[in-house]
């Protein structure tokens, strides 16, 4: 989980199961209230007085909030996952039956008068239930039915109504009379009885906002509690939030780090590469080459190297891995070929210069850059007549025009991976194969072979000795090109992994 | 068995015939990335003086900053004098038709059966 995944959970957890809390303490708060109405009923009037209400509504809302505590239980103990559907079911059934409860008692009451106190006591408690657990337009939906009900129940009792109290004293004469049977007192009963305003004890009074309170209590506990979560999650966020940044910083700064490094290994690669210019003086070669390199810089490079004796040395290979790393490694070889081969130097054999390359190579990356970077590569000596190949790296093709066909030329015993021991002399060898008029060699690195298209294929050798074979006719710039058409058609849209290199030496004979 | 996922390809390490087995296609970014490889190589025979197999058969591809990971394990037990390698190789994998034989050549005693 990264840093801001981190800060979000921390300021969102806080409120994850508020709303289920509130809802839950609500249903028990509803389960025991209820619960506890009917038995002290049943224990006080023997029977249930409201048969409608005590019989049906009631055992509904229980079923009602037992359900959503059954679900919602497990789920505040992480032992089962929520159901987007029975969330909204829970919340919705539990706030629908109490706010049907709310209008029932004020307009069922066995005192409208007295409910009217009750109801609106439960109606703010439910304002802010509802705002809670479902959200505030049904918080103000629930505002505009219970002042609806609130003027109903103050019309039916009347505008002049007045709330008359008596004393203690006065209960007590009062019940004394009515126990005695005076018939005033038996009257007025009935009278009370038919206006719907019986009799309300102060501890059902008690109870009942004891019962309110702690459902407020509960709801409030919840909700101030994540309020104070979420304020003290704060400074650890903001920190979060800081490091996040931070991080982005050094990463914008780390992409443009790598992109400049990346153009000038481009750069390395580009500029140090031979120009045709320098060997169109060999007038009996017709040689072309050309690098393609890949969006992240291997090390690809090839080199001509016209000598006196109008003989040509080439070099081509491929450093390992990717990057300005390999660019450098690149650079070196490329200055230590020409330093050891480039025809104003001593003539040495193409065995000694493998050796001479690599033990300078080695000494250069081991010791200095402290890095296993090495490489593959052929040096060749191409004369009027002849090819002498050294160092191991992938195949040479040769077509051969007397017998039209193409020969695959295995470098593998001629060398070994240059820069990675210090010594190779006993690996290294050198093998001289004809080249006579119209023959073509073909150089390449494994990028162009191994070139993947989009269900995963090769490019292959096969394919590179099939058109070698059908173009050999053709220049030597016109070979390559058509080369790398098909190797560009082959792979498609498929990004280039590898630097693709290619180099053509046609024998003209003039 | 301890195993390690490098890519596209699945390394199997069998201590009880302390033989190691390349599956798939392993063509890591960089050296660095083949840092996990050399790790799992070194800790797994680090505690063996028997021959060690390295099991290369279906090990369909593998890039050049694999091939020097494999032989720079090599030069390390060939500096180390232990323990002896035996390299599986398969003739029809053209990478390993290239480069299975320099494991030879970095240390001669790396026994080739291809």
């Amino acid at each position: 989980m990264d840093v801001l995944q981190e800060a979000s959970r921390m300021l969102s957890e806080p409120s994850r199961n508020t709303k289920r809390k509130i809802l839950t303490g609500f249903n028990f708060v509803f389960i025991l209230a209820l619960l506890l109405h009917l038995v002290i009923q049943l224990v006080e009037f023997g029977s249930l007085p409201d048969p409608a209400r005590d019989l049906v509504l009631f055992p509904i809302i229980i079923l009602i909030n037992s359900i959503s505590a059954i679900y919602n239980v497990p789920i505040l103990l992480g032992r089962r996952k929520s159901v987007p559907w029975m969330n909204r079911f829970s919340a919705w059934t539990t706030i629908g039956i109490s706010l049907l409860l709310a209008i029932l008692i004020v307009h069922t009451n066995i005192n409208i008068a007295t409910s009217i106190l009750i109801d609106f006591g439960y109606s703010v408690i439910m304002i802010f239930i509802v705002g809670t657990v479902i959200g505030r337009k049904a918080a103000i939906v629930w505002f505009g039915i219970a002042t609806v009900s609130l003027f109903v129940a103050y019309q039916n009792v009347g505008e002049d109504f007045v709330y008359y109290l008596m004393t203690n004293e006065e209960v007590q004469v009062f019940e004394d009379s009515l126990a005695a049977g005076n018939q005033e007192a038996i009257d007025r009963v009935e009278k009370l009885n038919a206006h719907n305003l019986a009799p309300v004890p102060v501890k059902l009074f008690a109870a009942i906002w004891f019962i309110f309170m702690t459902t407020l209590v509960l709801a409030v506990y919840f909700e101030s509690n994540m309020i104070s979560k979420v304020l003290g999650a704060i400074p650890a966020v903001i920190r979060r939030i800081s490091i996040a940044s931070e991080e982005k910083n050094k990463l914008e700064h780390e992409n443009m780090r790598m992109g400049m490094e990346l153009d000038v290994a481009h750069q390395i690669q580009k500029t140090l590469l031979p120009k045709h210019e320098e060997w169109d003086e060999v007038n009996y070669l017709n040689i072309s080459a050309r690098m393609d390199p890949a969006n992240e810089v291997g090390g690809d490079f090839y080199e001509v190297l016209p000598q006196d004796d109008r003989s040509v040395v080439v070099a081509i290979g491929d450093v390992t891995d990717h990057g300005l790393q390999s660019g450098l490694v690149m650079l070196m070889v490329q200055s230590t070929i020409r330093t050891i081969l480039d025809k104003d130097g001593d003539q040495t054999t193409l065995m000694n210069a493998m050796n001479r390359i690599n033990t300078i190579m080695y000494r250069n990356i081991r010791n200095r850059m402290h890095d296993y970077r090495n490489l593959t590569m052929s040096l060749a000596h191409v004369t009027r007549n002849s090819v002498t190949l050294c160092g191991q790296h992938e195949n040479l093709l040769r077509y051969n025009a007397r017998s039209g066909s193409v020969e695959v030329i295995p470098t593998d015993d001629l060398g070994i991976y240059v820069g990675l021991i210090e010594d190779i002399k006993p690996h290294v060898s050198e093998l001289t194969v004809d080249f006579f008029e119209n023959d073509v060699l073909l150089f390449y690195t494994d990028g162009l072979t191994e070139s993947e298209n989009q269900s995963g294929q090769f490019f292959g050798e096969d394919r590179l000795i099939q058109l070698l074979k059908r173009h050999s006719t053709e220049e030597a710039n016109d070979i390559v090109e058509i080369i790398y058409d098909d190797v560009y058609q082959f792979i498609g849209d498929t990004p280039i992994l590898d630097d693709i290199t290619l180099m053509i030496i046609k024998n003209k004979s003039v | 068995m301890d195993t390690l996922n490098a890519g596209d390809a699945i390394i199997t390490y069998n201590e009880s015939e302390s033989k190691m087995v390349f599956e798939g296609s392993m063509r890591l970014a960089n050296m660095k990335e083949y840092d996990v490889v050399s790790s799992f190589l070194r800790k797994s025979i680090d505690d063996t003086d028997d021959p060690v197999v390295l099991d290369l058969r279906l090990l369909q591809f593998l890039n050049s900053s694999g091939i020097t990971t494999l032989s720079l394990f090599i030069l390390s037990c060939k500096k180390a004098g232990k323990p002896q390698i035996k390299v599986l190789g398969s003739e029809s994998i053209s990478w390993q038709q290239k480069s299975i034989s320099n494991f030879k050549k970095l240390w001669n005693d790396v026994e080739i059966v291809i």
